[in-house]
């Protein structure tokens, strides 16, 4: 481990100058943005956060070697209670509650909601996909509200 | 008064609604998040928006953070795991391209990024702790590992310190970063454990 030689003053001298110099220039637009951020704090406090608990381009072989695009992805979130599963494809989600019920489905981006379905009896519902930014599913169903956690799709 | 040295302080303040806490910890860890996402190179685009989740993931994660300390760790973990899913998704999208993309890199490219991974981790908490210093500890540090170099008569003469006391004042100064908060929890090895939240996957670099 490289920091074992900090107790010498030269070599952590050096190691504090390549720290500064290496710390990349941040864009404005870029912190502005990620200051922004704090806005989505979320307040309401029946909306539980679900986080993500699967998602098969991390968990199922990341670095394995395979031709890409065969299966779509699918991710899992969860609050404990309840949980949202979706399948993202080219076209869009489809997804389902668990507990299966009937429910309302709402996609969210940093700009507010830009998509909503209804969840059939089965939990079963279907949303069109959006680009690389960040996204959130907000559901409500009999068994409770939840949130997702930010992801990319 | 919130104490914007510490990152535990900036965290709470920040979780229970500190607006001000909160631009403290995206100044002081976004270029941390850039330097991870360079790495991946992804292109802008891509990177401004793994910048982003990561910062909305933070928010959303503020209140569960059990181990404030740990937190550039997990800032780096969550990172890396955004920019995997984006060179994944890249490729799905873009099947016949198979060039691209993460799964092009070979076993000695992988232990470079890790090893890149634990230097940024390393110099974070350099930076944290150089923050964490008094004022005027951190001005002679900073004059001294300026880039050019400023010779100790102008560092005398910029900070009204005899040159020939320097010296003693600069070992003293490197005693204190070692004794900072964020450097000795780098050196504890907390920041490799318990960063809760988004590090089910921690192992995918194998």
């Amino acid at each position: 481990m490289t920091s074992l030689h900090w107790d010498d003053d030269e070599r952590l001298l050096e190691e504090l100058r390549d720290a500064l110099r290496e710390a990349p220039q941040v864009p404005e637009r870029v912190l502005s943005a990620a200051r922004g951020a704090f806005a989505w704090r979320t307040v309401d406090e029946d909306l539980e956060l679900a986080s993500l608990v699967y998602d098969s381009f991390v968990d199922e072989g990341m670095l394995v070697r395979g031709a890409p695009g065969e299966a779509p992805r699918t991710l899992a979130f969860s609050t404990g209670e309840l949980s949202v599963e979706i399948e993202v494809t080219r076209e869009g989600i489809i997804g389902q509650l668990v507990p299966p019920g009937r429910g309302d489905v709402v996609l969210v981006t940093r700009d507010g909601p830009v998509a909503s379905a209804v969840a059939d009896e089965v939990g079963c519902f279907a949303l069109p996909r959006s680009g690389g930014e960040p996204v959130r599913l907000r559901c409500s169903c009999e068994a409770g509200r939840l949130e997702t956690a930010w992801l990319q799709l | 008064m919130v104490d914007t040295t510490a990152v535990a302080s900036l965290v709470e303040a920040a979780s229970s609604g500190d607006e001000h806490a909160w631009n403290e910890l995206v100044e002081r860890y976004a270029p941390l998040v850039m330097s991870v996402i360079r790495r991946y190179r992804l292109r802008d685009k891509d990177a401004e928006d793994v910048s982003q989740t990561v910062w909305l993931r933070l928010v959303e994660h503020l209140g569960s953070i059990r181990e404030p300390r740990a937190l550039p760790m997990w800032i780096i973990t969550t990172t890396r795991n955004e920019c995997l899913r984006t060179l994944r998704a890249d490729q799905h999208t873009r099947p016949f391209d198979p060039i691209d993309g993460i799964e092009t890199l070979d076993l000695a490219d992988r232990a470079e990024l890790d090893e890149d991974l634990l230097r940024a981790e390393r110099h974070q908490a350099l930076r944290d702790g150089l923050l964490e210093l008094p004022e005027q500890q951190r001005a002679l540090l900073l004059l001294l590992v300026a880039d050019p170099p400023v010779s100790y008569a102008e560092i005398s003469r910029r900070l009204g310190m005899p040159v020939g006391s320097i010296g003693p004042t600069r070992a003293r100064c490197l005693d204190k970063l070692r004794a900072t908060p964020a450097v000795l929890a780098y050196l504890d090895g907390t920041t490799w454990e318990d960063t809760g939240g988004d590090r089910h996957d921690v192992a995918a670099l194998g």
